[in-house]
């Protein structure tokens, strides 16, 4: 059995926060600003999802008059560690998967309602670990 | 147990795990030593796929042909060292090349024994010598290791076995430098784990210095060990008799800044291993080493006689320059006569030497490579007395004068690798100093030279020992 931890930071719009459920397996983590680290274990090959809300799409985002992001409402994944195997942080943006309407893209930074899945291909985690890190 | 991890491009036996080892045998505790390096590399060499294997220990990269392979050695690695049932797990870093390896050796051993206590050693703990120390404090704060020693550990490693885990050097970058007084008392290392079959070079490493007595301005060295401090050389003498008895090995690489720094110790050791050949002619020893050459009032054609007769086969010699302006810029002061005298006694006693260049010094310009070019040209006549290297142009490496000065020296670095400088007087830059590097390398070809192309100086040193180069 592997202990997987993924470590999330929050961006709050007016001190308010999206939600995030760490789900693998029976396992459910909720995830706080506070308690921002989802620990749970699980045999490989496995899949994590990490299901996403709280988000006001017409009022979290806010743009500035020249159009750029000024600031948004959302979470991103800042850490990743498998039995205290601390993922390369250049990694880490490649491994959580999106899926839109259309296409699918890679991205550690969740500011949507919805899932993301983490999936870990391979017999073990070390074989996952020497391809992916 | 203290063990190496890969990957060193040593074709010998390296020290540190069997140093430590007799400094746990002095607590009265249990403990082996292995060389682990040694085992991968004849693992790789026998493989099917050795350049994957060899991508992936120093670069990290995938390669499907060998994962499995990769898989299955860190789990049976970690499942031989936890067979001994250990408390302690000691693994020691040759080069930062080591990190990849150690990190995935960590994680197998503290998932099967989250009791075990781990502890990292060795320069590979660091990117460079004078760095932070992200990598390591990393591994230490993410639960992998629990304990880390910087530079020298024999004392710090003494200190933590007697109960004290807060000694200056443990779980931190700055460390107290070993006195002369420390260096002479330190323990035999102890090789019985070791099988030295599995080794090309059949030779055993001593050391009898730390630091160096020069200050050159590009040495990232001499600011790690910031003093030159010495065994002395009856001492090392003695350890070499002491090795030579034990495991019957005849070959020493003495592992020095420069083995000819302090004079006096020098003359000494080469006259007790003189005498020692000369009385032993079925048990003479050979020795390897880095070397600086020196004026001929210093060093006379005797002294170069009695090294020759103490069995000095191969002598690494920093020659950076052939300008010696330049040269005495770097802190190297000595002249080109010198080169010649030296040049001349290792032809004439059959002393073989590793010349080791750096093209494009901070000072250096297209006149400097010009007059290399023409030395070349006259000095086709020793083309046989000495192999040679031009590295891989001058680095601007963290903590040096020469970074330190960056700004007086009209120096601009601009990100890794550490090549990456230009100077704003004299326009050298990163494609100029190449091209000047391939310049030479052609001509020295052309000429006949033996140029070798590797920058691991050490390993070229190894393959000199063995007279593969």
């Amino acid at each position: 059995m592997n202990n997987i931890e993924l470590t999330f930071k929050f961006f709050d719009i007016n001190g308010e926060n999206m939600s995030l459920t760490a789900i693998c397996g029976e396992q459910r983590c909720e995830v706080t600003p506070e308690n921002n680290v989802a620990r749970l274990t699980a045999e490989f090959p496995t899949v994590i999802t990490l299901v996403l809300s709280g988000k006001d799409m017409s009022s979290d985002t806010v743009v500035g008059e020249d159009g750029s992001i000024v600031a948004d409402k959302h979470i991103e994944l800042t850490q990743l560690a498998i039995d205290k195997f601390v993922i390369n942080p250049e990694i880490l943006k490649t491994i959580p998967v999106v899926k839109t309407a259309d296409s699918e893209i890679r991205s550690s930074y969740f500011g949507f309602n919805g899932e993301a899945t983490l999936p870990f291909e391979g017999k073990t985690a070390l074989h996952w670990l020497i391809k992916n890190n | 147990m203290i063990v190496t991890v890969p990957l060193v491009t040593s074709e010998m036996p390296i020290m540190a795990p069997a140093l430590m080892k007799s400094v746990v045998l002095s607590h009265n505790k249990t403990c082996a030593a292995y060389d682990l390096n040694a085992n991968v590399q004849h693992w790789i060499k026998n493989h099917q796929y050795p350049d994957q294997l060899i991508d992936f220990f120093f670069n990290g990269h995938y390669h499907d042909d060998v994962v499995d392979d990769l898989a299955e050695y860190f789990q049976e690695t970690a499942d031989l060292l936890l067979a001994h049932n250990p408390k302690v797990v000691g693994l020691s870093l040759f080069s930062y090349a080591c990190q990849i390896s150690a990190k995935y050796l960590c994680m197998m051993l503290k998932k099967q024994r989250p009791d075990i206590t781990i502890l990292l050693g060795g320069s590979g703990c660091y990117t460079e010598l004078v760095a932070d120390s992200n990598w390591v404090e990393g591994m230490r704060t993410s639960g992998l290791i629990d304990y880390y020693f910087t530079g020298d550990a024999i004392r710090s490693f003494d200190e933590f076995l007697g109960g004290n885990t807060t000694f200056s050097g443990i779980n931190s970058p700055n460390w107290t430098q070993l006195t002369s007084e420390e260096l002479e008392s330190s323990p035999y290392p102890d090789y019985d784990e070791y099988d030295f079959g599995l080794y090309q070079i059949k030779a055993i490493p001593v050391f009898g210095s730390r630091g160096c007595v020069r200050k050159c301005t590009f040495c990232d060295l001499i600011e790690h060990w910031t003093k030159f401090t010495t065994r002395t050389a009856d001492t090392v003498f003695q350890e070499m008799l002491y090795q030579n008895e034990k495991y019957g090995l005849r070959e020493f690489k003495i592992q020095n800044s420069l083995v000819n720094g302090n004079l006096k110790d020098f003359k000494r050791l080469i006259t007790l291993l003189a005498e020692h050949n000369t009385n032993n002619p079925e048990n003479s020893f050979k020795w390897s080493s880095y070397f600086i050459f020196r004026p001929k009032e210093q060093f006379p054609e005797e002294w170069w006689e009695v090294t020759a007769k103490s069995g000095a086969t191969a002598l690494n010699v920093g020659i950076e320059s052939l300008s010696e302006h330049v040269r005495y810029h770097m802190g190297k002061k000595f002249s080109n006569e010198d080169i010649e005298f030296s040049l001349e006694m290792g032809a004439k006693y059959n002393l073989r030497f590793y010349l080791m260049f750096i093209v494009g010094y901070v000072t250096e310009t297209q006149e400097d490579i010009d007059f290399a070019a023409q030395w070349f040209r006259d000095h086709v006549h020793y083309k046989d007395n000495f192999i040679m290297t031009l590295g891989g142009t001058l680095g601007i490496l963290p903590g040096t004068w020469l970074d330190r000065n960056k700004e007086e020296l009209n120096i601009v670095v601009f990100n890794k690798p550490t090549q990456k400088w230009y100077n704003t007087v004299t326009g050298s830059n990163p494609q100029m100093r190449a091209q000047w590097c391939a310049d030479l390398f052609k001509l020295c070809k052309e000429l006949g030279y033996n140029v070798f192309e590797s920058i691991d100086n050490h390993y070229v040193l190894e393959m000199m020992m063995r007279d593969k180069i």
